[in-house]
């Protein structure tokens, strides 16, 4: 039981970590093109489209990658909930004003639509995110080589 | 009732108790110090390499869109639009083709960030012809419409405004306004 626990958690982590830094390369990589993203959904004043996009795309990809190589895990996966929730939040706005347009999470864009679908989506991938909150896997990962942080996470 | 005979159960424990609801997943206090401690770092690394990967970067980005720091633009409000609008002005909606369709300024160009590149070679000798262009967006938070007018004006059309009210403002003020044609029924 126990280590089909542990397989789970790992498979939740490696999940995570590869949605969360192929969602984020590009954002990171292209500021102008997130910022421009973020700035059609119209939530924010246009001084802080700009800081916000930058500090969500680095947050994204800084998460997978501690996700990744499995530091800080149960704060990198509070991170990665809150960031699903948060997404989800901006879908379900963009559903409610009935925003056609590409939702600028995913590279490419093909076929990701701003609206419920994509709200329904993004509360999917924050169970794995909570899993891991509570039960963050030490297999394949930097805090389970610290026995400290190992006993802390059991 | 299994809280009731919980709580007296932990009562038993003897003066200064805390009471504690049993069957709920709670994670150690300075477990969750930790993490949220944590968090607070992941916070700040990402704020740091974002702001050091834009400043050293050449295609990072400024504080500030370009249509802030140094717009070509200047506000105008409802009833001054108006005036603009009946001394000729031209209108250009800087919304979604879908939104615009949907109602729409009298006598508005669409004109949407996304299709900017593919419209404006269309529009260029119309809009050349208007000494004022007035730009509107959906809210007021004046995206689309600064992005539109920063690029119209860079482009050299002589005095772009943008519409610091909402297209509802307009509307509710009786201005002119075209609404969807209704489909009369066989």
């Amino acid at each position: 039981m126990k280590i089909a626990l542990q397989v789970i958690s790992l498979g939740c982590r490696l999940f995570l970590a590869w949605l969360l830094i192929y969602a984020s390369y590009d954002k990171v990589w292209e500021p102008a093109g997130f910022a421009a993203s973020m700035a059609r959904y119209e939530l924010l004043p246009l001084w802080a489209v700009n800081g916000a996009s930058v500090l969500l795309a680095w947050l994204e990809l800084l998460v997978g990658t501690l996700l990744l190589v499995g530091l800080w895990v149960r704060a990198a996966a509070l991170w990665a909930a809150g960031l699903m929730a948060l997404f989800a939040g901006i879908m379900i706005y963009a559903g409610i004003i009935g925003a056609g347009y590409d939702c600028g999470c995913f590279p490419g864009g093909a076929g990701h639509t701003a609206g419920y679908g994509a709200a329904l989506r993004d509360l999917g991938f924050m169970l794995p995110a909570l899993w891991l909150f509570f039960l963050p896997s030490r297999w394949l990962a930097l805090d389970g080589l610290r026995p400290g942080q190992a006993a802390r996470l059991r | 009732m299994a809280s009731c005979s919980e709580f007296l159960d932990q009562r038993k424990a003897g003066p200064g108790f805390r009471y504690k609801p049993a069957g709920r997943p709670s994670l150690p206090r300075p477990v969750l110090r930790t993490t949220l401690r944590r968090c607070l770092l992941i916070l700040a690394m990402a704020a740091a390499a974002g702001l050091a990967f834009n400043l050293a970067a050449p295609q990072g980005i400024g504080w500030l869109p370009a249509e802030v720091s140094r717009p070509l633009w200047q506000a105008v409000g409802l009833s001054r639009a108006r005036e603009l609008q009946k001394a000729g002005a031209l209108f250009i909606d800087a919304r979604d083709p879908g939104r615009y369709r949907a109602g729409r300024v009298r006598g508005a160009l669409s004109l949407p960030p996304e299709e900017f590149g593919r419209y404006y070679p269309m529009l260029r000798a119309q809009l050349k012809q208007a000494a004022t262009l007035v730009v509107y967006g959906r809210s007021r938070s004046r995206w689309p419409a600064a992005w539109v007018a920063q690029e119209l004006a860079r482009r050299g059309h002589g005095r772009v405004l943008v519409l610091s009210a909402t297209l509802e403002q307009w509307r509710a003020a009786g201005y002119p306004f075209k609404a969807p044609r209704r489909r009369r029924r066989p």
